[in-house]
């Protein structure tokens, strides 16, 4: 069956990347498809466990074990993954990929309208100079073919509307954002922010930048401080797409969303060496359905895109659409994130705090900034916090019984402050996403293939990471610091990137700098695919950025032909 | 760093809802099909576990394991979430405790007073401080920690014994203990 309507453009995916693409696309005058693989999530009423309190839970905030095991084995590692957000995740048995046991790699997915913006961390920060630079400097992967003044306005631009909390620091590596208020240290943060400046004079601390309202903006409400984002929020004071692209895209009247759309292939015309349309299986009913479209914006994430791009073939694409160069599903990167080390500062035992702050502290890179100081290359950051323990980490420390014990639990327990290191990772071919040969998902879809490993790079970095915070620990005054060098395999930190990267040599790269393809014009990728290096920051704002800035420049170019 | 100690550790800086020692049991999964899930404890099991949550919780100003509802989430967890092994380790711990309580007062545990059931729950803490092993838990530390998860995770413990402020509307970082009173309800 075919669809006589021909769109404007066609969004792939309706996570961070694709919500951005139909607000821009929509608000530019085009008529817009998105299709979403996944359910609808409608905002608010779909929220559904928003509130809940834990005692309507079977095994209150325990896991269930025994279906993740069988059926969320990877999903489970997700840090927003509980009985209390189960349903915006994939269930691992109904969606197969393939990995060498001995190289794991956690594809961390949301497949549901919104996509991973519902369950994300929030922290947004911006990449820097050095960010863009470091491909260049140090020789690894391409070089970006943008540099930070190309991306700084477009950065504005989605900060404005997207609503950032945080502390303006001035700094080179880790520019400043559009700020709302900050959001409070805890007593202990605050000295440890004091001790960090006061021991160290390559580093310090600042409060998360975060994609959370501190004061009403755009229409929604402020943080109402219940504490878990993830669970949805009826105030639309996180950023996601439900709250904020979508209803702005939907406002235009030019939106169209069809949801339980699996994108199976871009149709290419070799004639006019453009995409005429997309494939789509319709989830439910596993009809084949043909959409039409001017332009096309891959937003399926970073793994999705490259995999819809790989499996798209043709006489004149034979690797892979848009894979003249041989790179694309090459250089798959994530961040290494583990917890670097964790402590108790004593004392201050009749300070407490108020509300719950879904957000902590973080430590901007100081490694390796001006000139090349260790080992590795590149540097890292942490996110932390600092916040009086509880009933949960403090009973099996205390002895006795009765009533004594109990109202020892009811009461706060001293201060524990922890780091958790998030370090670059370096640009490799050999890390590395392909099609199965032999192994199709429940649509006949080839199975995504992962070959990952962490580097030496990465592995010293790991090291110096939890040497940093411990000595940071210490210097603040706590005492019983464990440390450790523990990461998650790659696909651990969601960030996972690269795949279809820019590049300005149409021989080594997929993008060119406006995230279009430079094989085919029509066609447009701005989730995290398009990374040339990762940085050590949260990626999901320059995603949103470089999102913008290609709406603006596809939708120049197709008024440059019509006119 | 002991394994035990980092997951204590990690519960919290993680934020995660686990407490430590279950920490480790979510971290172990189930490797194995577990089959006995129509497994049901004796009524007679199910009060003893009803007294002895009560003697660990019990009821002051205010409410206690039985009225929190602490008996029903050990017997959920103990049938459907346990594994065998672990279902194992907690009954025989209770046989081990209802032994000594027979030698010590010629009475089972279901016969005897809360004076006799503080003594046998002493003595059974007594050898868990003994046991400095990461994966084997003693029968008191199992059963104490099943109470206290169990309590504060109630509707009752969390939203009284605890100080519940669900939709804070604020964050205030520096803020006096003395106006709070007791620990924050967590959040998950």
């Amino acid at each position: 069956m075919s669809n006589n309507i021909i769109y404007d453009a066609i969004v792939v995916g309706s996570g961070i990347s694709g919500g951005w693409a139909a607000k821009e696309l929509t608000e530019k005058g085009l008529n817009v498809l998105v299709l979403e693989r996944g359910r609808p999530v409608e905002h608010v009423k779909d929220y559904v466990t928003e509130h809940k309190g834990v005692w309507n839970f079977k095994y209150r905030n325990l896991p269930d074990r025994d279906l993740y095991d069988k059926e969320y084995f990877v999903q489970k590692h997700n840090h927003s993954f509980s009985e209390f957000t189960r349903h915006f995740f994939n269930n691992d048995l109904k969606n197969p990929y393939d990995y060498n046991e001995d190289k794991p790699f956690y594809w961390l997915r949301g497949d549901v309208e919104g996509g991973r913006s519902l369950t994300w961390g929030r922290q947004v920060y911006r990449f820097s100079e050095l960010d863009f630079e470091a491909n260049q400097k140090d020789n690894h992967g391409v070089d970006w073919p943008i540099r930070y003044d190309d991306i700084k306005d477009w950065y504005s631009y989605v900060e404005k509307f997207i609503g950032v909390s945080g502390q303006a620091e001035n700094l080179p590596q880790l520019p400043d954002s559009e700020f709302l208020p900050p959001m409070q240290f805890t007593k202990i943060e605050k000295v440890m922010k004091d001790k960090i400046a006061e021991n160290f004079d390559d580093r310090m601390m600042t409060i998360g930048r975060v994609a959370i309202l501190t004061q009403a903006h755009n229409g929604r409400a402020p943080c109402h401080y219940c504490g878990p984002c993830h669970r949805g929020c009826m105030t639309g004071s996180y950023f996601s797409s439900q709250s904020s692209t979508l209803p702005a895209a939907k406002k235009t009247g030019r939106l169209t969303i069809r949801t339980h759309s699996v994108v199976e292939k871009l149709i290419y015309n070799p004639e006019t060496k453009k995409v005429d349309g997309v494939k789509v299986i319709d989830a439910n009913s596993h009809e084949k359905l043909t959409f039409s479209s001017k332009l096309v914006f891959l937003c399926a994430s970073t793994v999705g895109s490259t995999q819809l791009l790989l499996n798209s073939k043709s006489k004149d694409f034979p690797n892979g659409l848009a894979n003249s160069s041989g790179v694309l599903g090459h250089y798959l990167m994530d961040h290494t994130i583990g917890i670097s080390a964790m402590g108790v500062i004593p004392g201050s035992e009749e300070d407490y705090h108020y509300g719950n702050r879904p957000n902590g502290t973080y430590i901007p890179r100081f490694k390796n900034l001006d000139k090349q100081q260790t080992s590795f290359l590149r540097g890292y950051g942490y996110q932390g916090w600092g916040g009086r323990m509880d009933w949960r980490s403090i009973h099996t420390d205390k002895k006795g019984f009765g009533k004594e014990f109990k109202e020892e639990m009811q009461q706060p327990g001293p201060w524990g402050v922890g780091l958790i290191g998030f370090g670059e990772c370096l640009p490799r071919y050999e890390n590395h996403m392909k099609l199965s040969d032999s192994k199709v998902d429940n649509y006949g879809i080839p199975q995504v293939e992962f070959h990952f490993q962490w580097s030496k790079n990465e592995i010293d970095m790991r090291d110096d990471m939890a040497k940093e915070a411990e000595a940071m620990l210490a210097a603040s005054g706590a005492t019983n610091i464990t440390t450790s060098t523990h990461i998650h395999p790659g696909g651990g930190a969601i960030h996972e990137m690269g795949t279809a990267r820019m590049g300005r040599d149409p021989k080594t790269s997929v993008l060119n700098k406006h995230n279009q393809c430079h094989d085919v014009e029509n066609v447009f990728v701005t989730d995290g695919s398009c990374m040339t290096s990762a940085s050590c920051v949260n990626p999901s704002l320059t995603y949103m950025a470089l999102t913008a800035r290609a709406v603006d420049y596809a939708v120049a170019q197709l008024e440059k032909n019509n006119s | 760093m002991s394994r035990r100690a980092f997951l204590k550790q990690a519960a919290f800086v993680l934020g995660t809802s686990v407490s430590a020692s279950l920490s480790a049991a979510v971290l172990k999964g189930i490797t194995t099909e577990s089959s006995a899930r129509t497994l049901e404890l004796s009524a007679e099991l199910k009060n003893v576990i009803t007294l002895l949550a009560e003697r660990i919780m019990p009821k002051t100003d205010t409410p206690g394991a039985l009225e929190a509802g602490v008996p029903d989430f050990i017997n959920t967890i103990v049938v459907d979430w346990y594994t065998p092994d672990e279902r194992n380790d907690f009954i025989s711990g209770l046989e081990d405790m209802n032994q000594y309580c027979s030698q010590q007062f010629n009475c089972s545990l279901h016969e005897a007073t809360s004076a006799q059931h503080d003594s046998v729950l002493t003595e059974f803490e007594k050898r868990a401080l003994a046991i400095a092993d990461d994966e084997n838990q003693a029968i008191f530390a199992m059963f104490r920690e099943l109470v206290v998860v169990g309590f504060f995770t109630s509707k009752a413990g969390a939203t009284q014994a605890l100080k519940h402020n669900h939709v804070a509307g604020q964050f205030v970082g520096d803020y006096p203990l003395s106006k709070v009173g007791k620990a924050w309800t967590p959040y998950y």
